[in-house]
């Protein structure tokens, strides 16, 4: 499988916030993305999945054209950074409304996806309760609760713990090993250098390899 | 499942609280005499009737606003891990269009029987033929009128903000019901008809729709405690009007819900 962004252009307002962004990716490969606030990394995923349409440039999974032969990029887990779930749901709750769109997946593969991010899949408490630690690894459990074959992480160390951190590793050498393709935004360059294969640096709407 | 039951509370609440209260005192009502009260019957354009006309649409204003996110709530949260799964935007609204009618159908249908149950308790309640064609027109021009209404803030509320989306169809409601009671001042001093000229103030306000107190059937007044007007005011027509209200609701949601970017993590904080 092969993920390309070809010239990607999006401006919102007067503000360019990508500018001709071009990328290739394979399946079995997990990729780096490093910036600052605001230089465009969420923006850029947000596109890739089919969130927003461009402005000008092409998006391509395989020989299939984002917002032409598909509307979102289909068999994509994806973790936005501060994007939560419905606040008066149980994380398993929301996870079942979650899976219930797609019909992938059954009660069991959801309550496997909640216990490998280290959380209880019988905690009737609703997401609003949870601490940040914990609402960080429900939404993890969701991005990958369906096997998804692409993986889309943004920030997805914020507010864990050092336990939480090597889980999230592990979980992403497991997920490239398994042969997913894995994108990674990271302001944690520690993180990139030990677990992405390619880097790129994201500056101002701009993508260059490091 | 949360909110159909919300929706069957307040729909048992209504019906106690405006079908009940208001007809408590008579010992043997019909079904049609029921439904007739619930659709401002006893009312008529002059703001007299004000009070009368405010109590039967709190239930329809309540329902607005308890629904009035149905949709919308799909958008704030975790709207960027619902729609990355749902390929076809446009399928999925109308599938909640679907179940919002659903929804208005089943409120009124509780409101009615619950008011008809509890009224059963203290006095008759018979079923008359009439029945039939009033229940028919008052839940289809009733439940179009509700779902346009509804779907109208979940849609304004998406494409805009919240805020709006409860304004504006709330303010073109209560402008409708206003307007309703001063046309008074345009009718007749004598009769208090309005004159034919005049139909046309009746024919494009949103409220009189709901007012089967001034419609007619096949050219008679289906119910009115004054006699009949000079102009006719088909039920048909006002069926047409709320069924124009309903499309252009849809029409609007499926262009708002397909072009909406996903720029922000949850709309309501925009």
């Amino acid at each position: 499988m092969r993920l390309t962004a070809e010239k990607v252009s999006k401006h919102i307002g007067k503000k360019q916030i990508l500018k001709e962004v071009s990328l290739e990716m394979e399946s079995g490969h997990v990729y780096g993305f490093v910036g600052r606030n605001g230089s465009g990394k969420t923006m850029l995923f947000r596109a890739l999945a089919g969130l927003m349409k461009i402005d000008s440039g092409e998006i391509r999974l395989d020989d299939k054209v984002l917002h032409k032969d598909m509307k979102v990029l289909p068999d994509l887990g994806i973790v936005i950074e501060n994007a939560g779930l419905y606040p008066e749901l149980s994380g398993f709750d929301n996870l079942w409304l979650l899976a219930k769109i797609k019909k992938k997946i059954g009660k069991e593969e959801i309550r496997e996806a909640i216990r490998l991010m280290g959380l209880d899949p019988d905690d009737k408490r609703p997401v609003r309760k949870y601490s940040l630690g914990m609402k960080q690894r429900i939404v993890l459990a969701q991005a990958i609760m369906e096997k998804p074959q692409i993986l889309m992480l943004d920030e997805p160390t914020n507010s864990l713990d050092e336990g939480g951190v090597e889980d999230i590793r592990k979980l992403v050498k497991r997920e490239k090993e398994k042969g997913t393709m894995v994108l990674l935004a990271s302001h944690s360059k520690e993180d990139i250098d030990l677990l992405a294969d390619k880097v790129y640096l994201v500056k101002e709407g701009t993508v260059r390899e490091r | 499942m949360r909110k159909y039951r919300k929706v069957l509370l307040l729909g048992c609440l209504c019906g106690i609280l405006c079908v009940f209260s208001d007809m408590v005192n008579m010992e043997e009502v019909s079904l049609s005499q029921i439904i007739l009260r619930t659709t401002f019957s006893q009312t008529w354009y002059h703001a007299g009737f004000i009070m009368s006309i405010m109590k039967m649409f709190i239930p329809l204003l309540l329902f607005q606003i308890l629904c009035g996110s149905m949709i919308y709530r799909y958008f704030c949260c975790a709207s960027v891990y619902y729609f990355t799964r749902n390929a076809s935007r446009i399928k999925w609204f109308l599938l909640e269009c679907a179940k919002l009618y659903l929804t208005c159908l089943s409120f009124l249908i509780i409101m009615i029987l619950t008011g008809a149950a509890a009224l059963l308790l203290v006095g008759k309640v018979t079923i008359d033929s009439s029945v039939v064609w009033i229940g028919g027109y008052y839940l289809l021009i009733y439940s179009l009128y509700l779902f346009g209404f509804t779907l109208g803030i979940n849609v304004l509320s998406l494409a805009w903000n919240s805020t709006a989306g409860i304004a504006v169809p709330a303010i073109i409601q209560i402008m409708g019901i206003a307007f309703y009671t001063m046309m008074s001042q345009f009718a007749d001093p004598v009769t208090g008809y309005l004159a034919a000229d005049s139909a046309w103030m009746v024919y494009i306000n949103p409220f009189a729709q709901l007012a089967f107190g001034i419609h007619t059937r096949n050219g008679k007044p289906v119910f009115s405690i004054f006699g009949p007007q000079e102009f006719p005011f088909e039920l048909n027509m006002s069926v047409a009007y709320v069924g124009i209200i309903a499309i252009f609701a849809v029409a609007a949601g499926c262009a708002a819900v397909n072009r909406h970017e996903f720029i922000t993590n949850d709309k309501e904080i925009e």
